[in-house]
């Protein structure tokens, strides 16, 4: 539920991107149901059932995770506000892979860029998604790419 | 004397179903049409990125005058918004309401939206 609520927004993000002169919004990044979703999700992981929202499905991941980025990430769920980029680090924090190269390499770098705009007002990180570029993680999607492709 | 009277209840028959058939015709012409006219013109007014929205609104809407709605808006005027309509059809599995509006609306632009819908599903 959470993917697909993730998703979804990503792709109705992707569609609107292609206006011209679009200006994104809060609502266009992430909805109350995305970040209850993640807050669930990721409170469950780290073992904090008490705090852990009902939780909407079953939830499988399968590989190495970051736990130390995932433990700020459930403590930035709790204390920023909704249209914050909390929710962004939180799904990055959820990518699964090892450190060193391909998946874990990109979570790494979308952390290392995503977290300076969790405490910043949230225009900033609205800014920066509208007309930041981030040759880092251009390059880091490359990365992913040859990774796909040698498993293949 | 029987014979009158059985004309009487056949008029009387054949009167009732034809004010029914006039009003049954009236309202199937004069609500369901100019209701929807109306909902297009509206939707025609608002910008690109409204209607995109209205879009994704009604995508988490089932029946079958959101499904007619999402349709006609593959014809809308801008790429983007008919791509919209297009994502949202085929999230909802209308996939044959899409491959019919294909096979009627040939062209580079259809081809376009079908690509684009395909890297999104």
């Amino acid at each position: 539920m959470v993917q697909e609520e993730a998703r979804d927004i990503l792709d109705r993000l992707f569609i609107k991107r292609r206006l011209p002169d679009y200006s994104i919004t809060a609502r266009d990044i992430v909805t109350t149901q995305l970040r209850l979703g993640l807050q669930t999700v990721v409170s469950q992981l780290m073992g904090d059932q008490d705090n852990a929202p009902p939780a909407l499905s079953s939830t499988r991941l399968r590989g190495p995770l970051d736990v130390p980025s995932l433990q700020r990430a459930a403590d930035y769920l709790q204390q920023r506000a909704v249209e914050s980029a909390a929710s962004w680090f939180a799904a990055c924090a959820l990518i699964v892979g090892d450190s060193a190269a391909g998946l874990g390499a990109y979570r790494t770098a979308l952390l290392a860029v995503v977290e300076p705009y969790v405490n910043v007002d949230e225009h900033d990180f609205l800014n920066a998604l509208q007309q930041g570029r981030f040759p880092e993680l251009d390059r880091a999607l490359e990365g992913v790419k040859r990774s796909l492709l040698t498993a293949v | 004397m029987l014979s009158i009277f059985a004309l009487v209840v056949l008029f009387i028959v054949c009167v009732a179903a034809g004010v029914y058939a006039l009003i049954a015709r009236k309202a199937s012409a004069a609500v369901v049409p100019v209701s929807v006219a109306a909902e297009s013109e509206d939707f025609a007014a608002l910008s690109e990125a409204q209607r995109c929205d209205v879009i994704f609104a009604m995508g988490d809407l089932e029946g079958e005058r959101s499904r007619t709605l999402l349709i006609a808006a593959l014809d809308d005027p801008s790429p983007t918004v008919a791509l919209a309509a297009a994502h949202v059809l085929a999230r909802n599995g209308c996939l044959k309401d899409l491959e019919g509006y294909a096979r009627s609306h040939e062209g580079a632009r259809t081809a376009e939206l079908l690509q684009m819908v395909s890297l999104l599903t």
